[in-house]
């Protein structure tokens, strides 16, 4: 692993363990929820998290189906980010969901209900995770363009799980923030909003990166091999095509 | 321990036990394509 790889790691756990700390110590408790609140620390970097690396995916996706007949490298490289990122992006909204019912269970007295927020986020959850099968279980160039497609479609519910609480006024509480007029919250909870939104994202670079490198070594040398038993054969081809003359 | 703080504890838990198994999905990931290339 290079430095710069652990410069940024140490970063990052130094980030998270204060973010740790002032979620859980130095920020008041929620006057109406208590200490069950604290979950919205690592609830909210969760969706800003799975947010982000399904935007990249969507943008990966674009340049490798604009690149994939023309710069082989590039849409080599783009489609290893788009692997890289979904998979993050996954887990950054099973983490959303995870924690989310946990809070509802809490706070509502149920584990899940069928809500605008909730239901399109499983969706949303479940379409992502079927590309990854996808990518998984499938092979050749042609997969790759598939995957690309569907990360387009897929990328269309993003909005909606965005909006839904904007649209639909269920059980999901109203937005906290950019919401209606005098949402959000005190202003002396905000630091543990920001350490563990830095930390948080910082930490998905992190992996997503490590992922990415992983991803792009496995196909690249995938690519080499196949070419090398092209070359071969055709050399092979030539060979006995020539002793038969 | 009430029930808040007990689903704190949880959720908490549970951030941390699903980002150490992908963690190591990518730790394995890496060692295998470092093989790869050799």
């Amino acid at each position: 692993m290079k430095l710069w790889r652990w410069l940024w790691l140490a970063v990052t756990l130094a980030v998270l363990a204060e973010g740790f700390r002032v979620a859980l110590f130095q920020v008041p408790m929620d006057a109406a929820q208590g200490d069950v609140q604290r979950i919205f620390y690592y609830h909210i970097p969760s969706w800003v998290g799975m947010g982000i690396f399904f935007a990249i995916n969507l943008g990966c996706s674009l340049v490798y189906l604009a690149v994939r007949n023309g710069k082989p490298v590039l849409a080599l490289k783009a489609d290893a980010l788009a692997v890289a990122s979904a998979e993050i992006g996954v887990v950054y909204c099973l983490i959303g969901l995870v924690t989310g019912s946990l809070w509802g269970r809490a706070v509502w007295g149920i584990w899940w209900t069928w809500d605008a927020r909730l239901t399109s986020t499983l969706v949303l959850w479940l379409i992502y995770v079927a590309y990854l099968l996808l990518r998984r279980f499938g092979a050749g160039p042609q997969m790759r363009t598939l995957a690309a497609v569907m990360a387009i479609f897929g990328y269309l519910d993003v909005p909606l799980v965005y909006f839904s609480t904007r649209w639909w006024r269920t059980q999901h509480p109203a937005p906290v923030f950019g919401g209606a007029p005098g949402s959000g919250i005190d202003p002396s909870m905000m630091p543990a909003v920001w350490w563990n939104l830095a930390g948080w994202v910082m930490w998905g670079i992190f992996v997503a990166s490590m992922r990415y490198v992983a991803e792009y070594r496995t196909q690249k040398a995938e690519q080499d091999e196949a070419l090398r038993l092209l070359d071969a054969e055709q050399e092979l081809s030539g060979v006995s095509g020539g002793a038969g003359r | 321990m009430d029930m808040g703080h007990r689903h704190l504890v949880l959720a908490y838990a549970a951030t941390i036990l699903i980002h150490v198994v992908y963690v190591t999905f990518v730790a394995v990931k890496w060692r295998a394509s470092k093989r790869a290339v050799v």
